[in-house]
């Protein structure tokens, strides 16, 4: 029933300039993948190449194996969900998602019951006869959804969703996503560039950078063994440490790999108090503060590094760890260090990677 | 007047309220002269009007030549402003099809250019083509004189619907097209329900532009029908009656009137496309 939707090799030119330098995704049936990358890293073209809107100028997109690189946007069986909802302003919510059925001739009699049912689905029922305009920034974003799901497409598209709503809606309306898809089933693809909402709604994620995808995987997969420092500090807090001769220097321990760079997230770490037996470091408190689920410290471990982000229960003694305090911390589990092979000098670090840039 | 405007000009408000005031005097005085003048008991146009009867728009009804030519007059601002509207719609929806760039600039420029040449010369232009290009049984109807209006209208449809799109998201149709709407049906579903006050705005605006329009009347009316205006020129050569002011004023109200209507039409049509906006 759901579609298999694979991306082989896909290449966009425009004025130029390559934008997708051959992006191959297979995407499951009923799966739902995000594809996750900061501006201009071809995630939002890659939506519009599966949509039709942007012509693919090498490889192909095929929906259960058969190629629709010829078929245009209105020949696709899609629904896109766009950042502004797209929601025409002069026709009723009901007429709004009737409209995809209307196009697919879908008999006036039973347009009603499915609109009714859409409604139900997104949690909005009775609204078919209310004006776009009366509904707010959330409810709005819910018809979108309803009229992009309405015709049962083979695949849905959302086009960074949430991005125009506040945060709290934002949580809530991730969770409701996933939901519904889970009740669906369709094939869906997202595009975000909010590493959260990635993680929150994802089967699957695939980092996009300069055109082509980084890696890709499980929310699991990505965050705890990243293939690149790239995708590393795309996805969650990282602290990277260097990797020399099979050796973890800051910590005079072994490591998995001879050369490269270890990737350690926050919770890696723990005030050492020699009760265990694990690698240390000593570091200076820069800042902490309390976050409810824990404490955030940064620390300096010395000159020209970078500061490390770590987190401490939310029971830890605020005392202990005061700005300026020295601090002697112990690393949890050093044999399941994961180390990627690049130096971490040749990937410079994101600047606010994950900043959401209201739409 | 807006508190911050009110407090940004201080005194020197006053200033502005006199000129404001001079303007209007201005506008308003030779109305206020015209429109006395045409309820005049005497035989002559004299200002203040000697007692008061309505006898001269009596007389503007019975007689043929005004009738007829109101007739005439009328014919001609309906179907030039309908081939206006159909002529800047399309041009305005295309236009914004074609990707932005030096060509469209050098386009948009080209279709508001009629409202900028000189009547007379686009009409002495196309005096010269009609009588040599078609047949005398064609420039003997009103036919050039509608397409030629029509031409000098279209600007003011265009403009006013590309406004009006302006404020549409140029994203519905896209959105349209992934939900399998071809382009007719975004046309018909989306884009023309989008605009239809400025479409409505526009054709008033075409239409009152051209019931009053004279010079190119002159030059491609046939001799056996002639529009309002060049009733009025020919009157006011021959003899200035207190007739000629029943005319005016009569025309100055049926302006005001669709005006009125058409301003109306455009200012709902920004009501009518701010919704659905997030």
């Amino acid at each position: 029933m759901s579609t298999e939707l694979s991306l082989e090799d896909v290449r966009v030119h425009l004025g130029g300039k390559e934008i997708l330098c051959g992006v191959s995704i297979d995407i499951r049936p009923g799966e739902f993948l995000t594809l996750l990358g900061p501006s201009g890293s071809g995630k939002t073209t890659t939506l519009n190449v599966i949509a039709g809107l942007v012509e693919n100028t090498g490889g192909h997109v095929r929906f259960d194996g058969k190629s629709v690189d010829r078929r245009p946007a209105h020949d696709r069986d899609i629904g896109l969900v766009f950042q502004s909802y797209a929601l025409f302003p002069h026709m009723t919510v009901g007429d709004n998602v009737a409209f995809p059925l209307r196009t697919r001739k879908v008999p006036k009699g039973e347009r009603g019951a499915i609109v009714e049912r859409m409604l139900e689905l997104v949690q909005l029922p009775g609204t078919a006869k209310r004006r776009v305009s009366s509904l707010s920034g959330g409810q709005q974003q819910r018809i979108a959804l309803a009229r992009a799901l309405a015709p049962a497409p083979s695949v849905l598209l959302l086009d960074e969703p949430m991005a125009a709503l506040d945060k709290q809606l934002r949580e809530v309306m991730q969770i409701e996503l996933k939901r519904i898809h889970e009740e669906v089933g369709v094939t869906t693809v997202a595009v975000t560039h909010d590493q959260t909402e990635a993680m929150t709604m994802s089967d699957r994620v695939a980092i996009m950078r300069d055109g082509l995808i980084e890696q890709i995987g499980t929310p699991e997969e990505l965050y705890q063994t990243p293939a690149t420092l790239f995708a590393a500090r795309f996805l969650g807090e990282t602290n990277l440490f260097a990797v020399a001769s099979g050796r973890l220097e800051a910590f005079n321990c072994s490591a998995t790999k001879a050369k490269g760079t270890a990737v350690l997230r926050p919770e890696d770490f723990a005030v050492a108090d020699g009760s265990r037996d694990l690698p240390t470091i000593d570091v200076k408190v820069i800042t902490s503060s309390y976050q409810g689920n824990r404490y955030r410290i940064d620390v300096d471990r010395g000159p020209d590094c970078e500061p490390l982000i770590v987190s401490l229960p939310p029971t830890t003694d605020p005392t202990s760890i005061a700005p300026g305090v020295d601090l002697r911390l112990g690393l949890l589990d050093p044999t399941g260090v994961h180390v990627v092979e690049e130096e971490a000098a040749s990937e410079p670090p994101l600047v606010s990677a994950d900043i959401v840039v209201p739409a | 007047m807006s508190p911050e405007l009110k407090l940004g000009l201080g005194i020197s408000r006053g200033v502005f309220w006199a000129l404001g005031i001079l303007l209007g005097i201005f506008l308003i005085l030779p109305l206020l002269i015209v429109v006395p003048t045409s309820w005049t008991n005497g035989q002559l146009v004299e200002f203040p009007p000697h007692g008061f009867s309505l006898q001269w728009y009596e007389a503007v009804f019975e007689t043929s030549q005004w009738t007829e030519a109101f007739w005439v007059s009328l014919k001609v601002a309906f179907f030039g402003s309908i081939i206006a509207t159909v002529l800047g719609t399309a041009i305005a929806l295309g236009m914004r099809r074609v990707a932005r760039g030096r060509g469209t600039r050098v386009a948009q420029s080209l279709f508001i250019l009629p409202l900028a040449i000189p009547y007379v010369s686009y009409a002495l232009g196309l005096y010269q083509l009609v009588n040599k290009a078609l047949p005398s049984s064609l420039n003997e109807t009103l036919i050039p004189l509608i397409f030629a209006e029509s031409v000098i209208a279209m600007p003011l449809v265009y403009v006013v619907i590309a406004g009006a799109l302006s404020q549409v998201d140029p994203r519905l149709g896209r959105a349209a097209a992934t939900m399998g709407a071809r382009w007719p049906t975004i046309l018909w579903r989306i884009d023309l329900p989008l605009v239809k006050m400025g479409i409505i705005a526009g054709f008033i605006f075409a239409f009152a532009t051209i019931l009053d329009e004279a010079t190119l009347a002159l030059f491609l009316a046939p001799v056996t029908e002639i529009t309002l205006a060049q009733q009025l020129y020919r009157s006011a050569a021959e003899t200035v009656t207190p007739t000629l002011s029943a005319v005016s004023t009569m025309i100055t109200l049926l302006a005001i009137l669709v005006l009125g209507i058409g301003t109306l039409f455009s200012r709902r049509r920004v009501g009518a496309t701010q919704g659905g906006e997030a």
